[in-house]
């Protein structure tokens, strides 16, 4: 018999992925970075990184401006306006759950899982 | 319940808050070579002025420390070659902790007045208020807010610059006292607080290579 208690809200999947949580939570601290800063700090291989930052923009979350300066490809990438709004959402229901899960420790309410 | 071989696979990401904070500030806030780059102007132009006074030697000196300055247009393009691009947001300025600024003060009258007493007392040759400066550095160490993300080259450069610093400070008890080691003794008194900067500066470049690893050269996408 399985006590759930009511539902928990759902972080959005797309954010709650760690690398891509990784890469917005960086692009969320700052107006624009480029690959190699982003690689830098996530630690991400530059494929994995390609990968995500293409699911990011295809989801219109981060908005990427591709730029040749000196023979080299520069990709300067930041949050778009539904990307800002995405993280205020993703944090606000990572501080419900939180809240939610203090109460639950505090006793009130039980949670058996079999 | 039988047991699961689950595969995990785990990405590399270690995004700590504070991590970010000091990334964000340090390239905000110019910090790291930028610092070096003045506190070295500091250094020379105090060495400077201390050491040729009213010399003609000092215009082409305080000149030629100005060329510290051209550093500025280099720094931006080594910092961008290194660490990628990064526009940080517009950082506001915390509050200030008046807790801290009071014991600070107290701090600094505290040593001033032990100092002068030493020097009524024994009458060295050295000036021991010059240990406010060494005592800066660790002091620098035990407030410092990056403390937990520093490691044992910064500290070991502190240390070092601080013993140094200590030994230039209490020079002239073993030094013979004639009127160019003074002079010479002086002049580097006088370039204390830019060798400081320098300090604080080479500590948060230190920090940001760790923080920041080189990336493999090459074009961006594989």
């Amino acid at each position: 018999m399985s006590d759930i208690p009511c539902q928990l809200p759902a972080p959005d999947r797309l954010i709650h992925e760690p690398a891509r949580l990784a890469i917005l939570t960086v692009l969320s601290s700052c107006v624009a970075a480029d690959f190699v800063f982003l690689q830098g700090v996530t630690g991400l291989s530059k494929g994995n990184l390609s990968v995500q930052l293409a699911n990011l923009e295809q989801a219109g979350m981060v908005i990427m401006t591709r730029e040749i300066i000196d023979k080299k490809t520069r990709t300067t990438v930041r949050l778009s306006d539904r990307g800002v709004k995405a993280m205020e959402e993703y944090w606000r229901t990572m501080d419900e759950i939180r809240a939610r899960a203090d109460n639950g420790a505090n006793g009130r309410g039980s949670r058996r899982v079999k | 319940m039988a047991s699961e071989q689950t595969t995990v696979t785990t990405i590399p990401v270690s995004i700590l808050a504070l991590r970010l904070k000091f990334i964000t500030e340090a390239f905000a806030g110019l910090r790291g070579l930028y610092f070096v780059a003045c506190g070295a102007w500091v250094a020379l132009f105090g060495f400077g002025t201390t050491y040729w006074g009213e010399s003609w030697w000092r215009s082409p000196w305080d000149f030629g420390s100005y060329a510290i300055f051209f550093s500025f247009f280099w720094i931006p393009r080594y910092y961008t070659r290194r660490f990628g691009v990064f526009r940080p947001k517009p950082i506001r300025l915390p509050a200030p902790n008046k807790k801290a600024i009071l014991v600070a003060v107290l701090i600094l009258v505290g040593l001033y007045l032990i100092s002068k007493t030493l020097e009524r007392t024994f009458h060295p040759r050295a000036e021991v208020i010059d240990l406010i400066y060494f005592l800066a550095l660790p002091g620098f160490i035990l407030v410092d807010p990056w403390r937990k993300l520093r490691s044992m080259v910064e500290f070991t450069v502190v240390v070092i610059v601080a013993v140094v610093l200590a030994l230039v400070a209490v020079l002239p008890l073993w030094l013979p006292s004639n009127a160019e080691w003074l002079a010479l003794w002086k002049a580097l008194r006088g370039a204390y607080l830019g060798i400081l900067i320098m300090t604080i500066g080479l500590c948060d470049y230190i920090t940001l290579t760790r923080l920041l690893p080189k990336a493999v050269a090459g074009d961006e996408h594989e």
